[in-house]
């Protein structure tokens, strides 16, 4: 469905994607991850056709997202930044989205009213949940096939997020919508993403099932008989390693009867395994990378 | 062009559209109504075609402005630039829209106009030369400006970088006029007319235009091709820029510094580069200490042109050295001008370029010698304006050969210096053409040194030489110079 391959951007000599490769699924909403400045935004206005490729290409339902204006009917990009021309109500801004795109009038009121947002009065005086609100709703109400969030999720107050997530699970089961959501707030993206990826580097480091892949790699909480480093441990795949005497913590990845049956030739006392959240995920793939 | 985005514009400035057509009507109309009946036929009309194409030329600077700044915005270039609509469907669907704005209220008003006031008066057909003329007028400047606003990076340097454009001709042409006053005898601009007008399209529409809307007998004015041609040529050039910059356009650069190479880089040292040669020709006739100030003056404007570009005060050695070369390159490009008398062109002029030649004289002299130049207050006016014929079958030889010496002495003067006399009088020089309305070639001299009573006898075969000497209660005695050197004598 999106297809993005060899993707390279460049701010200047400042390179910022460099050989970017990912391949999004129908109906997923993907988590897209990484420090500041990494360059999510950058991916999801180049994912929108904002902003030009410098070399590879992006491909959404067979077509390049920059050079056919026609696909970008099906892709609401929600920047992280609402705009507004001044003096503007909702009313009058949804003569755009009516131009332009297949926009839905009757679903537009109904989530003006679910999102307790008044149409006709001027946007400048809305708080910025308010103007997060408002972009979602005109992100929505274009019934896209790809929805990019560009940190547009994290300024919504709770019940706001709860709405949110009850809708996007409608539109996803009615319109097998995929969403690409980039945030900082990872706990808030462990709720509501099946997949996600790390960027780093300007490249696409970590990817995958997020269930999955956070099933395979779990904390483990170890005693020992006598003190042990982490060298004897070589034969797992450690992202973080923190010792106390003869107990060890540590976070790795790998399946939890491989990483026990490597622990058990150290002759543990005892053995404890915790999941990991997606933050400490994130955290201990950054950490293990130096 | 995109239907759809063109009428989400209509819908979406409505009230603008009806703003600008309360606008129209009303400079143009109504004050044309109030004098009806008491103008001269036609002037009505013609005077609302002037009022409306003055507010259509407002229009394409503001409507470049008003409808591309989404472009120098991140978040408004977010939104418009991942709409379903290409950016060329983009660019044409404003554009077209603008030009609706601008052409369309120019027509309506123009059709009233005639039809209030032209009927009987104004022929058809001049109607429909006026308004095809203000259709490339109006698709030029807006071409145009759009190219000058594209090139900055955000709204503010948007506008710097169209106001500097606009305003380099206007500004060249003053530095110009003092450069060649400074440096050329005789003080004719070397082109006619200057060249910086083939730098403004603006200037040489609104010349072409008015050709199309002059009343004939009120305003003479030729509608002139090279304008027109060249102005053609700023439109071609603005559609590849606009294309380009518009259709290519990096949006990551919105909202940043605008750093390419016609913006901020070019203004100022373009504008520097004007002002250090005014200031070089001033070195060159009369330095002084004053000039210094003016210097360190323009090093400090070139310094706050640098911050208005960067946004940050940074003087650095690069800078300052750009700004000194560029004086001193200036200030000896202005020498080898001095030297070179003008670059020739204070000896550049012409002879035979027109049918007839003007000498006029105006001279403060000495009443006991008319050859004496005096600032003192026994003094006299020795004053003439003759006409030569240039075909040199008039048998004038003689009083051209006088005049042109003349000339001469005075140029040299010019670069000379004044050696004796003080500078009481004027020379001026100029050609006219077939029936002496108009006159060209222009030169205007400062001379010291006086013709000497001999001279001005000779001169006085050709054409009246008037004395004029003023008593003690400023009455005015008015003579022809035979008449006074007897008068003078007999006083004697």
């Amino acid at each position: 469905m999106l297809k993005i391959e060899h993707l390279e951007k460049s701010f200047g000599s400042h390179p910022v994607l460099k050989d970017l490769n990912l391949e999004l699924q129908k109906g997923s909403v993907f988590g897209l991850v990484g420090v500041n400045g990494a360059g999510k935004s950058t991916l999801l206005r180049l994912i929108a056709g904002v902003y030009q490729p410098d070399g590879g290409s992006i491909q959404f339902e067979g077509k390049d997202t920059f050079r056919d204006a026609d696909i970008r009917a099906s892709i609401s990009f929600v920047s992280d930044e609402p705009y507004y021309e001044p003096g503007t109500t909702m009313e009058s801004m949804k003569l755009l989205y009516e131009s332009v795109y297949p926009f839905d009038p009757a679903l537009f009121k109904n989530y003006c009213e679910e999102f307790e947002l008044d149409p006709s009065k001027p946007i400048a005086g809305f708080s910025k949940g308010m103007k997060r609100r408002m972009s979602i709703i005109f992100g929505l109400c274009t019934h896209p096939k790809l929805l990019l969030l560009d940190e547009a999720y994290d300024g919504l107050e709770p019940l706001a997020r709860l709405k949110f997530k009850r809708i996007l699970a409608e539109r996803i089961e009615e319109e097998n919508l995929s969403v690409i959501i980039a945030s900082h707030s990872l706990r808030e993206l462990e709720d509501i993403c099946d997949s996600f990826g790390i960027l780093e580097n300007g490249q696409i480091s970590e990817y995958g099932d997020l269930i999955e892949t956070k099933g395979k790699v779990n904390k483990y909480q170890a005693a020992f008989s006598e003190e042990v480093t982490k060298d004897q441990f070589s034969g797992l795949d450690i992202l973080s390693f923190q010792s106390e005497g003869r107990v060890v913590q540590m976070v790795v990845r790998g399946e939890e009867e491989t990483v026990r049956a490597e622990l058990a030739k150290h002759d543990p006392v005892l053995v404890d395994v915790l999941p990991v959240t997606f933050e400490e995920l994130f955290i201990y793939e950054l950490e293990s990378r130096g | 062009m995109n239907k759809k985005y063109l009428n989400y514009l209509i819908r979406n400035r409505k009230v603008l559209i009806l703003f600008f057509l309360a606008v129209y009507l009303c400079v143009c109309l109504t004050w044309n109504l109030s004098a009806a009946g008491t103008a001269a036929p036609g002037y009505g009309y013609y005077s609302a075609a002037k009022a409306a194409i003055a507010i259509s030329i407002v229009l394409c600077y503001a409507l470049p402005v008003l409808l591309f700044s989404y472009v120098h915005q991140r978040s408004s270039a977010d939104l418009y630039f991942a709409l379903p609509v290409s950016r060329k469907e983009q660019r044409i669907t404003t554009l077209v829209f603008a030009f609706k704005i601008s052409f369309g209220y120019f027509l309506i008003t123009m059709i009233a106009a005639w039809l209030l006031f032209g009927i009987g008066n104004v022929p058809a057909g001049r109607v429909l030369e006026c308004i095809c003329f203000a259709a490339f007028l109006i698709i030029t400047l807006l071409s145009f400006n759009t190219m000058l606003y594209l090139l900055a990076n955000n709204l503010l340097d948007g506008i710097v970088t169209m106001a500097a454009y606009t305003m380099f001709p206007v500004v060249g042409s003053m530095a110009e006029s003092i450069i060649v006053s400074n440096i050329v005898a005789g003080g004719t601009p070397a082109v006619k007319d200057g060249v910086f007008v083939f730098l403004s399209p603006v200037l040489m529409l609104i010349r072409n235009f008015a050709a199309t809307v002059s009343m004939n007998g009120w305003l003479f004015q030729q509608f002139n091709i090279p304008y027109l041609i060249l102005s053609a040529a700023y439109l071609v050039l603005s559609w590849l820029v606009v294309r380009k910059h518009f259709d290519e356009r990096q949006s990551e650069r919105a909202g940043q510094i605008s750093d390419h190479p016609l913006t901020y880089p070019t203004i100022i040292n373009l504008y520097a580069v004007i002002f250090l040669l005014v200031f070089g020709s001033y070195l060159v006739i009369e330095p002084g200490p004053e000039l210094i100030v003016m210097y360190i003056f323009l090093l400090v404007c070139y310094v706050a042109g640098s911050f208005l570009y960067r946004r940050k005060l940074k003087v650095d050695a690069k800078m300052i050295g750009t700004y000194v070369l560029e004086a001193v390159l200036c200030a000896g490009l202005m020498f080898i001008g001095w030297k070179t008398q003008g670059f020739g062109a204070a000896r550049g002029y012409s002879l035979t370029a027109s049918k007839q030649i003007v000498y006029q004289y105006n001279m403060q002299v000495e009443r006991e010698n008319l050859g004496q130049s005096t600032a003192g207050a026994q003094n006299a006016y020795v004053m003439f304006s003759i006409a030569a014929d240039t075909d040199g079958n008039s048998g004038n030889e003689e009083f051209r050969k006088l005049m042109e010496d003349y000339r001469s002495k005075a140029i040299d003067e010019f670069y000379e210096g004044q050696k004796d006399g003080v500078m009481t009088g004027s020379f001026q020089v100029y050609m006219t053409n077939d029936n002496g309305s108009h006159y060209e070639n222009s030169y205007f001299y400062n001379p010291s040194v006086p013709f000497t009573e001999e001279e001005l006898k000779q001169i006085s075969k050709y054409g009246d030489v008037e004395v004029y000497v003023y008593d003690e209660n400023f009455e005015e005695e008015h003579y022809l110079l035979d008449d006074y050197l007897k008068k003078r004598e007999s006083l004697r």
